[in-house]
């Protein structure tokens, strides 16, 4: 019973930091657009984010999905808040020097694992990463626009109403790195 | 161009701070963050402002004042990095086997 409740207050945590903060945000950010203008908000999913969980479906993938869900309806709502998703995959932030002194994996145990298994995964499952700086770069140009004509006009993007779900495989592609 | 950002000190956000420091187009960085943002700080850039914000559910007039002009954001928070390891570790763990 214990440990069933804490699974509980532990999912209940996840769904308030995932999905409420980013929705009250939207909501609120929405009446900074001007006047016939629009504001571009870009909520940062995950890879296997679903809109059509199942039952061994995993807590973040069923959340996200629910957000991405939750910030298309705020989108629909308000026309000039311009909602839109990606869903990263492994970010991978080898190459990236200049933020290596402000990454600080919490545990010992995932730094080995990202030592360890980070070039065996880079090499069987490239199109999974996510290399941080072109992410990095990707999302900030979301966040201006850069990337909405493309998006909003392009027919390979899934979409949930007007809000665009752009994939790990999106990104890369539309940053050139396949 | 004026940007905010949350999760600024995880590693998506890092990397989206980083971009946006490296871009000439934008003029405001608005960072929301529980807790003070290092590579903010190291970074000196005037560009950057961190507002210490504690509750994610609350934009009281007075924060949509200091964000006014914006007309973007990224929504880094809470991405889970955590999580999304766990699951690329438990792949990666199998795919060897």
């Amino acid at each position: 019973m214990y440990l069933i409740g804490l699974t509980d207050w532990e999912d209940r945590e996840y769904v308030r930091i995932t999905t409420t903060y980013a929705v009250a945000a939207a909501q609120a950010f929405e009446t900074l657009a001007p006047e016939g203008g629009s504001f571009q908000f870009v909520f940062v999913s995950g890879e296997g984010a679903t809109l059509e969980p199942g039952m061994f479906t995993p807590l973040y993938a069923r959340i996200k999905g629910e957000t991405e869900l939750a910030l298309a309806a705020v989108r629909k709502a308000s026309p000039r808040l311009h909602a839109n998703t990606v869903r990263p995959g492994f970010v991978d932030w080898v190459e990236h020097d200049v933020i290596k002194p402000y990454v600080s994996p919490r545990a010992f145990v995932k730094q080995t694992a990202i030592t360890l298994i980070g070039p065996i995964y880079r090499a069987a499952f490239p199109g999974s990463c996510s290399p941080s700086q072109p992410l990095g770069k990707f999302l900030a140009e979301m966040a201006m626009g850069k990337w909405e004509e493309e998006i909003s006009g392009g027919s390979g993007f899934g979409k949930i109403g007007e809000f665009a779900i752009v994939t790990n495989h999106d990104f890369r592609r539309l940053s050139g790195l396949e | 161009m004026h940007l905010i950002l949350t999760g600024a000190t995880g590693l998506v956000g890092s990397a989206v701070l980083n971009a946006m420091m490296g871009m000439e187009d934008v003029s405001q960085i608005s960072i929301l963050s529980r807790r003070p943002v290092k590579m903010a700080e190291d970074a000196n850039d005037p560009r950057i402002r961190v507002i210490l914000h504690q509750d994610f559910t609350e934009y009281n007039a007075d924060l949509l004042t200091q964000l006014r002009g914006a007309s973007g954001c990224v929504w880094a928070l809470g991405t889970g990095q955590n999580t999304v390891t766990r699951e690329w570790v438990a792949y990666a763990g199998l795919s060897c086997i």
